[in-house]
């Protein structure tokens, strides 16, 4: 066997291949669905502490207001919107509409960006309401 | 296999295949409404005093949205992440206790949701 000269392509792989917008996509969906998943913990504590009375649920407000709070909230909210809308995509594909390369391509940047600005807009209104 | 295979040829698939794609979708698409009145929801008590976020709370049809909110939420999350043990978890023994793992934690953050929601409705 002869060593293959290194100026011969490569076959497409992850790490040569030029990332089409639906690939990204596709990893961040899957990517918001693990963090949602961990993130149900955030929504939970929060539930248990209003459950269990005014001493744990001022704990779990003042943990939201710290800097680490803030941070996990702020991904979980662009987590929930994202994996929503690209959802919502998906169920489209299910039903067998906008497959195309190009519709798929431009649903998917109007997706990723639709989700920032939503999250943004969302904090933006909430960030006088409560201090957070 | 139940049926004998004189009885069963011919009768075609179980048409149980599809379950977890089905299941995944049914509940993908209960959840889009139930997340966007989550997040309506949610963005009137950011920040509320205890009192006022315990009576928003356990007003009747936020308690009753909430607890499909939760099924929903944790149905569809074991399926989703199952189907990444699936993918990533060739070990046959690892991906049996991946996905062991994975209907443990489902079931445990939804019995404590619902438990806290019933308790707010019900108890505080």
């Amino acid at each position: 066997m002869t060593k293959s000269s290194p100026e011969r392509p490569l076959s497409p792989h992850l790490q040569v291949y030029r990332w089409p917008v639906t690939m990204l996509t596709s990893i961040t969906h899957r990517f918001t669905g693990i963090g949602l998943g961990l993130g149900f913990l955030l929504l939970a504590c929060w539930l248990v502490a209003l459950s269990l009375g005014e001493g744990p649920y001022e704990a779990v407000q003042a943990f939201h207001r710290s800097f680490i709070g803030r941070f996990l909230l702020l991904g979980f909210s662009w987590a929930v919107i994202f994996h929503l809308f690209n959802g919502i995509r998906h169920l489209f594909w299910d039903a067998g509409m906008g497959f195309e390369k190009e519709t798929a391509d431009r649903t998917g940047w109007v997706v990723l960006a639709l989700s920032v600005v939503v999250t943004l807009a969302l904090w933006w209104i909430a960030y006088p309401m409560g201090g957070l | 296999m139940k049926t004998a295979t004189k009885k069963q040829r011919g009768l075609g698939a179980a048409k149980q295949g599809v379950h977890h794609f089905w299941a995944q979708r049914m509940t993908a698409v209960a959840l889009v409404p139930l997340v966007l009145w989550f997040i309506y929801s949610i963005m009137q008590v950011v920040g509320a005093p205890y009192l006022v976020a315990l009576d928003y709370m356990k007003e009747p049809h936020r308690v009753v949205l909430m607890v499909l909110l939760i099924w929903a939420s944790m149905s569809h999350l074991r399926i989703g992440l199952s189907e990444v043990v699936e993918d990533y978890v060739p070990d046959h023994g690892m991906n049996a206790a991946a996905k062991m793992l994975v209907t443990f934690f489902c079931a445990l953050i939804g019995v404590t949701c619902l438990y806290a929601i019933l308790r707010i409705a019900f108890v505080a």
